[in-house]
């Protein structure tokens, strides 16, 4: 009985003795966070590395981690037991950010068996910058059905890296060549260019989409660009002059000159008419073929017309990188000079052939009752 | 007997009876054909020159030749229209038991063709009225059907059309002087020289209101 007592007093001073010498001997030696800068609603790893320097081992009874504006979604440590003399523990808790940017603390406690405690504050920043979409260069043309090149600058000006960074264009009535590019690690304060093929199929906008990952937390920055037809400075620009339009047995011709105003070639011009006209053989369509800046070319087109009315004249052709291009000029076609000339017969030739029907049945009766 | 232009117009009856006791001789009714070809050239000339106009340039090198063909087509026309006219009215005046020789059916039918004079005269000046003021559109291609319709737009102009209504009023009073030279020409009766005359003229006045219409209508 007495050595049972003594054994536990043994125990028991033991205890003590132990957790009096943690107050000098056991400290947080490292804290990491991962990610490093959390955003809001991220959610971080926190580690802790807590070190029993003293010469005797240390009994610890639970360990937490109080997040304040934060919340730990990991539990606590409820029995560590003991941190042996040189030792090291790791802690390790889930923690999900929130409030505005700025610095927090998070409170790291270490529970001991006489009811004391070690407690040490973790500094975790919150910065809600995103990454950064910038346009490098657009094209200066910009048409329906003609593929051009946007270049972006895509910028981390966060104080940490960021993973998984993916370039997305996105958008209705639209084809991007690449349909997206992958960037991957992109550090602090670094940048880089990534350029996309895009060709409108109508009027749209195209949004590039980044996304990126902080830590294990998806996040993405949108640049949303309007695509607009746009004229051609550089381009070629077909023109139309000198237009005449002559009938033939009800087929009308416009015949005319096709010239190229603009600054560059144009590739496979092809002149035709649209409804309310009636394409008709002989020239249905005309094919003018390449019109070099400053070259011109005769045309002629066949069409069938119902009444008087504006003909459109429509040229196509293609660009240097073969996108097909719409020029429309309306033309005034009247179709009365065949109506003059279908009219009915005029008065005085209406007269003429009632006193001839006068004359010539008098005659006729004459002739008949003197016989 | 001196050829009285009145008489045969207002009583035929009694200038072909006269007639008949002359002996045959188409020497006389001559002069209508020979006036009415001069008139019937010039009025072709100013049609092909028109026409022309309208065809193709490929076509327009043979200007001069399709010219002298209307031309000669112009004068030979009536010729050949009066002997066809005498074959046809003696062949039906046959089937009524006809008994005149052709000869003096070729010369009554070629008096009949007297009222042609007058209608000719009005159709050269219509002709002329049609040459001059005709809005003509060249073809440029050798279709056939192109040139066609090309060609059918310019019968569209009223004195065009005038011209053919003033045919038509002519041919039916050459109809009625035929009437009475088919019946002494052949001793027939009344009635039988009105059927031989008319079922051919009502033939051929209906094609041509046919086409008239069609010009007038635009199809019928």
């Amino acid at each position: 009985m007495s050595i049972r007592f003594i054994i536990l007093c043994i125990a028991i001073l033991a205890v003590i003795g132990f957790a009096a010498a943690a107050d000098y001997q056991l400290m947080v030696v490292e804290t990491s966070i991962n990610p490093p800068v959390l955003m809001n609603d991220d959610t971080g790893i926190i580690k802790i590395r807590v070190v029993n320097n003293g010469d005797n081992g240390i009994y610890v009874n639970q360990v937490t981690l109080f997040g304040g504006e934060f919340s730990v979604t990991s539990d606590p440590y409820p029995t560590v037991g003991w941190i042996g003399a040189g030792n090291y523990m790791d802690f390790t808790f889930t923690v999900t950010a929130g409030g505005k940017a700025g610095i927090y603390y998070p409170r790291f406690v270490l529970e001991f068996t006489d009811g004391t405690t070690l407690r040490y504050a973790i500094p975790v920043q919150v910065d809600n910058t995103d990454l950064t979409v910038a346009l490098v260069e657009q094209p200066d043309y910009v048409a329906i059905g003609k593929t051009t090149e946007y270049r972006l600058l895509i910028a981390n000006p966060r104080p940490n890296a960021v993973d998984s960074v993916l370039v997305i264009p996105e958008g209705t009535g639209l084809e991007a060549t690449p349909s997206r590019q992958f960037i991957g690690n992109l550090g602090s304060n670094e940048e880089v260019e990534v350029s996309f093929n895009i060709t409108p199929e109508r009027i749209t906008q195209v949004k590039f989409r980044v996304e990126y990952k902080n830590g294990i937390n998806p996040h993405d920055s949108v640049l949303t660009l309007p695509i607009l037809p746009t004229e051609n400075k550089k381009g070629a620009n077909p023109l139309i002059s000198n237009v005449q339009v002559s009938q033939e047995g009800g087929v009308y011709r416009i015949s005319g000159d096709v010239s190229n105003a603009g600054l560059r070639s144009a590739k496979s011009v092809v002149i035709r008419t649209e409804a309310p006209a009636i394409p008709v053989d002989p020239f249905k369509i005309y094919v003018v073929g390449s019109l070099e800046p400053d070259d011109f070319s005769s045309f002629e087109v066949s069409f069938k017309l119902p009444s008087s009315s504006r003909v459109p004249l429509i040229v196509d052709y293609k660009d240097d990188d073969g996108n097909h291009l719409i020029s429309q000029t309306e033309v005034d076609v009247d179709v009365s000079p065949l109506s003059d000339q279908t009219t009915s017969l005029p008065m005085i030739g209406t007269i003429l052939v009632w006193l001839l029907v006068l004359v010539i049945a008098v005659a006729i009766i004459y002739s008949w009752r003197k016989r | 007997m001196v050829f009285s232009p009145l008489q045969l117009i207002l009583t035929p009856d009694a200038f072909f009876e006269e007639k008949l006791k002359e002996p045959e001789n188409l020497n006389k009714p001559l002069p209508i054909f020979i006036v009415l070809g001069v008139l019937g050239a010039i009025s072709a000339y100013l049609v092909t020159q028109v026409t022309m106009q309208a065809l193709p340039r490929e076509v327009q090198d043979f200007a001069g030749i399709a010219t002298g063909m209307a031309v000669a087509g112009g004068i030979l026309g009536v010729f050949i229209m009066w002997l066809v006219v005498a074959v046809v009215l003696y062949a039906l005046s046959a089937l009524f038991k006809g008994s005149g020789t052709f000869k003096r059916t070729l010369e009554f039918i070629g008096y009949g063709f007297f009222p042609q004079l007058i209608g000719s005269i009005i159709g050269l000046y219509l002709m002329y009225d049609f040459s001059s003021t005709v809005k003509v559109q060249q073809v440029s291609s050798t279709d056939p059907q192109l040139i066609s319709d090309a060609i059918s737009s310019l019968m569209n102009h009223p004195s065009f059309i005038l011209a053919s209504i003033v045919g038509i009023l002519f041919l039916l009073w050459s109809a009625n002087l035929w009437i009475f030279g088919l019946k002494h020409a052949r001793t027939i009766t009344m009635r039988n020289a009105v059927f031989a005359v008319l079922a051919p003229v009502a033939i051929y006045i209906i094609y041509s209101s046919y086409n008239l219409l069609k010009l007038l209508g635009g199809g019928i």
